[in-house]
């Protein structure tokens, strides 16, 4: 792999935002329902516009903002955690968020508060396991890693818990909510969730550099003058902020935070400064795509129905991602 | 001579009162068999029910022996039944067959469709010894049903009825409220494919531009206006016909023809709505 240079840092991201907004467009094209493109921009036909806008757009933004999210927290945690199977939900985030919408769903709160209980509950978790996994003022990685993962499962031996009590119709809703799903609920709680992905994904690239460093270990990197210690703080709450917005709108999408990161460096290489926001990028086209079809794959079948997108993410990814790896494999043979 | 007619007689008498015998300690597996076996007389040989069974008022003071799909074994064996009846599309399979195991004697009913559920009623009905009951209980549905029918004359509106939010699980052919809404002198919008509870995104719903909308998402209370205030276009949003109604009067069950009048009255404008809550306006 060549290294880094400032040209194919640019060239690359320039291609990936191209090739975002050609996706958007597209779903915005694509859909089970017919739209009458002449009657859109005349502004005569309103059910066209409110499919295009009210239903698709939003949804498509979702979209993006959870992709982003989760891919370049998944890149981050599996440089923090220096483990290539880390996924954004590892460090027990998710936990906090999913317990908290379940509680709310569990005591009928109104679903537009669900949201803002399952990012507090995500703040409150990042805080719980931040405290627990401090030793001598330090973080180290092992015990982070170990408090993250049993957080995880107390809180989902909990949601497990709860959903054997509540009535079926809520025990549906929790399912639908752990399986995760991008059907919006408003448009204020996507933009509140995008301020919070963009301000985490800010901080993430500011230190992705830094992520190099810090697979060399604490000590090799102290010794090149990069503060391990500070530099996953600011990865721990940067992801959080992401992660906990992600999941408290969208529920727990899974497989993007895992591969899209191991799929973007098997492309482009695994320098942090270009793969963290390389990740995001490719995270936010895979969901925008994937949740295309979710929506509109078995509509015109004789079972109409949405798939959660979720079951799309792993369908397509699974195989995708091993005839990457496929590929990658055959060309260090030669 | 006379003491052969006297052992005759008893034995005679004897057969005969245990052919009437009835089960005196039933349970029931499903809301909707509740309900029916309080309707036929039997109310008070019913010693387990459902957690969910509610009606009639004094099905509440009944034992819960089971959740929504399945027995709880140990409060079946101490409710001690002689007859369970459950419904033979959604009891489970696995929990059935470990009653029977456990020696019980279970009777399955299909409640489907109408014919079904008519069907059904009879045969419970002979099954528990109360035959004339079931007929007029299965006779006074039948006849409101035609009723309705004739009452809700020429224009057939397009209604969406929404069982749930996130995911929004909407009533599909073949369903059993997809035979009310047919019955009722309405179209039911989600008519495509064969899925009888499909998850419909907010496109769907657009496309298919409802008149109105039955929401019963959130049980019998008020709806939640808010989530489809922003589907401009829907004519059911436009024109304020957004209603809820009770779910649980739609039970295949004797409240089926208070369910089918207030559906329609709910679907057609020109009756009066008493009792149906309508929106708030937006």
């Amino acid at each position: 792999m060549t290294h880094l240079t400032r040209n194919k840092f640019f060239a690359v991201n320039a291609v990936l935002v191209v090739l975002l907004i050609i996706t958007c467009m597209a779903a915005l094209l694509i859909g089970p329902e017919r739209v009458n493109w002449h009657g859109l921009i005349d502004g005569t036909d309103i059910m066209s516009y409110a499919i295009v806008f009210v239903s698709r757009l939003p949804r498509i933004i979702l979209a993006g903002i959870v992709g982003l999210a989760l891919a370049s927290s998944g890149g981050a945690y599996q440089a923090l955690l220096r483990n290539p199977l880390a996924d954004p939900f590892i460090l027990g985030i998710a936990g906090g968020a999913a317990l908290a919408s379940v509680l709310s769903i569990g005591f009928g709160v109104p679903f537009a508060l669900v949201s803002i209980a399952a990012f507090v509950g995500a703040l409150a978790a990042m805080t719980i396991i931040f405290s627990l996994a401090k030793a001598k003022g330090r973080l180290p990685v092992h015990t982070l890693l170990l408090t993250g993962v049993v957080f995880n499962a107390f809180c989902f031996a909990l949601i497990l818990f709860i959903n054997s009590v509540v009535r079926m119709e809520q025990a549906y809703q929790i399912l639908f909510l752990l399986i995760g799903n991008l059907e919006v609920t408003s448009i204020t709680t996507v933009m509140i969730a995008a301020c919070f992905v963009g301000l985490g994904f800010a901080l993430l690239c500011w230190v992705s550099g830094r992520m190099n460093v810090m697979s060399l270990g604490d000590e090799q990197a102290n010794a090149l003058g990069v503060d391990a210690e500070r530099t996953r703080r600011v990865i721990f709450i940067a992801t959080s902020l992401m992660v906990g917005a992600a999941v408290s709108v969208a529920g727990l999408v899974g497989f993007v935070g895992l591969f899209i990161p191991h799929a973007v460096r098997l492309i482009f290489g695994s320098d942090h400064r270009l793969l963290i926001p390389a990740s995001g990028f490719v995270g936010a086209i895979f969901l925008i795509a994937a949740d295309t079809a979710a929506r509109t794959m078995l509509m015109h079948t004789s079972t109409p129905t949405q798939l959660p997108v979720g079951v799309i993410t792993a369908l397509i990814g699974a195989p995708a991602f091993m005839i990457l790896l496929k590929r990658q494999l055959r060309g260090t043979e030669v | 001579m006379t003491m052969k007619i006297k052992i005759f007689t008893l034995v005679f008498l004897l057969c005969w009162s245990t052919s009437a015998y009835a089960f005196e300690r039933i349970v029931s597996l499903k809301p909707n068999i509740t309900e029916i076996l309080f309707e036929l007389g039997v109310g008070d040989q019913v010693v387990g029910v459902t957690t969910y069974c509610d009606y009639p008022v004094a099905a509440k003071d009944v034992a819960r022996v089971a959740d929504y799909i399945k027995p709880f074994a140990e409060k079946l064996i101490v409710a001690s039944p002689d007859l369970v009846i459950g419904s033979q599309e959604n009891t489970s399979k696995k929990a059935i067959w470990q009653i029977k195991e456990m020696g019980y004697r279970v009777e399955l009913f299909p409640f489907t469709t109408l014919d079904e559920t008519l069907n059904s009623i009879r045969r419970i009905a002979s099954l528990v010894g109360k035959k004339e009951n079931g007929e007029k209980l299965a006779a006074k549905i039948e006849s409101a049903m035609r009723g309705v029918a004739k009452g809700s004359a020429k224009s057939k509106p397009r209604v969406l009825v929404v069982w749930g939010q996130r995911p929004m699980v909407v009533t599909g052919p073949g369903s059993f409220m997809d035979e009310l809404i047919k019955v009722v002198g309405a179209v039911n919008v989600a008519n495509r494919g064969s899925m009888k509870y499909p998850h419909w995104s907010k496109e769907n719903v657009i496309a298919a531009n409802p008149d109105v909308i039955v929401d019963m998402s959130m049980g019998s209370e008020e709806v939640d206006y808010a989530s489809w205030k922003e589907l401009v276009s829907v004519s059911a949003v436009k024109n304020d016909r957004i209603v809820t109604l009770n779910d649980s009067l739609f039970r295949a069950g004797p409240r089926l023809p208070e369910a089918v009048r207030q559906l329609a009255i709910a679907v057609h404008e020109n009756w009066s709505p008493s009792f149906v809550r309508r929106g708030q306006g937006r």
